[in-house]
């Protein structure tokens, strides 16, 4: 059990194991406790660095620098450049996220099972079955009293005067102090990242953590995947480093999220004709609230209230979003003494924001430097989707008490008021005209049992190779229409015990 | 140093005052409350292009010449954007964040957002909004 962080050039690592593990987050991680677990030596492959709490960085800076991959530099390829944003440390994007744990909506199941001949009642059990086990693990609980902020307490007000379906969230959190950091790192320790938890456990049962070892590529013998190979990057000046081997007896698993799986199978010469397609997303954007009283956004839980009700029809989920004041100053429209004057507002703001189940599809391919390029692009009708959010997530606003808010649509006043909400209506439905984010990725990698439509079957092993397993969001065929945490890891869980098996 | 060390030199040194002029223009000082100048920004842009990936940096870099250029196109001025009077930069500096043209805005926006990081992280604006100052960002990992 040990941990290899960055070697120096001329200092290879060269490791053995049953299985190794690319990516060390929702889906890794996961998967290689469940295979520790099991019995079997693991080696994970991380190419990010670890980042224990006390290293975690305050600023959004430091959190671009050192958490975020390649700074949030990847963006959609579009009519709009959106960002795609994703972790790069061990504990992948748990480590930034929100922590919000949905159980995966038994429709999916019979969506998988209708559309791509997986899923099922057989599956549906089982996944719900490994979602009881991780919440009890990972101490999902509702978002305390105490830590709530006002924020969220507004928005539970405007869900009871509008009947929207609304509930406090469940994370993946055990004892919020409420200090509305979870996108830094959580340094309360409270936060259930997977590098707290699981990646430790793999240690712990005789497993290696190989970190800031971004893999190049994944090693074959015929059509029999054996190892990986790479070189160590400088998790600061991502100067290249030594070269690490890890070889694998029996699989190597993919869990570099929906980006990097996708690119990374491309760039290790795996022929499949769905490679990289079928990438989808729930592009999400915010609406501020302008309040009389100061709301303070940052003091409390970062997201604490959800509804799904409008999960399908038309297809949306809102939730409360605080976001650091470094990020609400570019998200204010204005430059000069005019953006100046917006920010001074900030105590009074509130962010709510919509997260658009969108049917679009798109597609990922590896890029220069080993960086994923995504085609990806709303159609008509998910723009009419993603607009009806505004006005929804307008109306609870208002319904809390809001004087005016702030829409952030380019070509639209900065503030409507009650009376002008309908405006929201008519907003535009061309996607430069919103600031919207990716942080919901689903594809690249799909499941299903034809392999002509795609790449991995119902036990996540990749058409016409052995020992390939990909098991993270880029094995998801389908768009949830909710927050994908528990449906990666519950599926992770699922294909390490079918290769256990 | 030879030739080819000393251009890059002063290239750098070109776009990061070309970043430091953008974002100053961008959030100024204004009755109150601290804007992008009085939050150590030339440490901050420094620091920035050390540490950043190119993708990023020369996001930033192109926005900050695009606002250093366009004052012909915002406010019908023929003057680079340094040569403008208080007045005329800051409507400059409104006009060009909401410019019909993506490809420009796009740009200008990643400016902003720099800006705003500097600006919003610094423990005099957090005090005025009521935040407590954040702590340094250590920049540590587990090295073994
Ligand atoms: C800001 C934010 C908030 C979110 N909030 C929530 C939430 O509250 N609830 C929820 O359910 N979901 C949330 N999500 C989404 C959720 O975190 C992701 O869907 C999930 O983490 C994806 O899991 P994954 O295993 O596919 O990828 P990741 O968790 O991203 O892990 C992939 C890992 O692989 C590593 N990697 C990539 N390429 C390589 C390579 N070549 N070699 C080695 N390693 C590599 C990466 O560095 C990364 O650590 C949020 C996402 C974001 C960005
Ligand atoms: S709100 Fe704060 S205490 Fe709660 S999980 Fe997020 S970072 Fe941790």
């Amino acid at each position: 059990m040990s941990h290899y962080a960055f070697h120096e050039r001329g200092k290879d690592v060269t490791l053995e194991a049953d299985f190794v593990v690319v990516g060390s987050g929702a889906g890794g991680a996961t998967a290689a406790a469940a295979l520790a677990r099991g019995g079997a030596r693991v080696v994970v492959v991380e190419s990010g660095a670890w980042r224990d709490p006390p290293d975690y960085p305050s600023t959004t800076y430091g959190t671009m620098r050192d958490l975020f991959d390649d700074w949030g530099s990847t963006f959609t390829r579009g009519r709009a450049f959106w960002p795609i944003v994703q972790a790069r440390t061990v504990g992948g994007t748990t480590v930034i996220n929100s922590a919000i744990a949905v159980r995966t909506p038994g429709d999916i199941f019979q969506q998988w099972e209708r559309e791509h001949g997986v899923g099922g009642d057989a599956f549906a059990t089982a996944m719900w079955t490994y979602q009881d086990e991780l919440e009890t693990e990972l101490s999902v609980e509702l978002v305390p009293e105490r830590a709530k902020g006002r924020s969220n307490l507004l928005a539970s007000d405007a869900d009871a005067a509008l009947k929207f379906g609304g509930h406090v969230m469940k994370r993946y959190v055990k004892g919020c102090e409420g200090n509305g950091q979870c996108l830094q790192g959580c340094k309360a320790l409270k936060k259930q990242s997977t590098n707290l938890n699981f990646i430790p456990e793999v240690m712990a049962l005789g497993g290696d953590i190989v970190s800031c070892a971004p893999v190049k590529r994944v090693l074959f013998e015929g059509k029999g995947a054996v190892g990986v190979e790479g070189s160590f990057a400088h998790p600061l000046t991502r100067a290249r480093g030594g070269k690490f081997t890890v070889r694998a007896k029996k699989a190597v698993i993919v869990a570099a999220s929906a980006t990097h799986s996708p690119a990374l199978l491309e760039r290790s010469g795996v022929k499949s004709k769905a490679l990289g397609k079928y990438f989808r997303a729930h592009p999400g954007t915010g609406i501020f609230g302008c309040y009389d009283e100061p709301v303070d956004m940052n003091i409390g839980a970062t997201q604490g209230w959800a509804s799904t009700q409008f999960r399908t029809d038309p297809g949306l989920k809102l939730e409360t979003l605080a976001i650091p004041p470094e990020m609400v100053a570019s998200r204010l429209a204005g430059g000069g003494t005019q953006l100046m004057e917006h920010v001074r507002e900030y105590r009074h703001l509130a962010m709510w924001v919509h997260a658009c189940r969108a049917e679009s599809v798109g597609t990922v391919k590896n890029g220069f430097g080993d960086k994923p390029v995504v085609h990806y692009q709303l159609d008509e009708k998910d723009m009419l989707r993603f607009r009806d959010g505004m006005s929804l997530v307008a109306r609870m606003h208002f319904a809390a008490g809001a004087k005016a808010i702030i829409p952030g649509i380019h070509g639209m006043p900065y503030k409507l008021g009650p009376d002008e909400v309908k405006l929201l209506e008519s907003a535009p439905l061309d996607p430069r005209a919103y600031v919207a984010v990716l942080s919901h990725l689903f594809g690249g990698c799909v499941m299903g049992s034809d392999p002509s439509r795609s790449v991995v079957d119902a036990n996540g092993r990749v058409h016409g190779y052995e020992g390939l397993v990909v098991a993270d969001a880029s094995a998801i065929p389908t768009n949830l229409g909710v927050n994908p945490q528990h449906t990666i890891m519950s599926l992770a869980r699922y294909f390490a015990n079918q290769l256990l098996s | 140093m030879g030739c080819a060390g000393r251009a890059v030199d002063e290239v750098v040194f070109v776009a990061v005052w070309l970043i430091r002029f953008a974002m100053c223009a961008l959030m100024p000082r204004t009755p109150g409350l601290p804007g992008v100048e009085d939050t150590g920004v030339d440490e901050w842009v420094r620091t920035f292009r050390r540490e950043s990936g190119l993708p990023i940096w020369a996001g930033v870099f192109f926005g900050s010449v695009l606002f250093m250029l366009l004052p012909l196109v915002t406010i019908g001025v023929p003057l680079p954007a340094c040569f403008l009077s208080h007045r005329l930069l800051d409507k400059h500096a409104q006009k060009i964040t909401s410019l019909p043209v993506y490809l420009i805005r796009q740009p200008i926006f990643l400016v902003k957002m720099m800006a705003g990081l500097c600006w919003g992280s610094h423990p005099d604006v957090r005090k005025h909004l009521h935040l407590t100052p954040y702590p340094a960002d250590p920049g540590t990992w587990r090295a073994a």
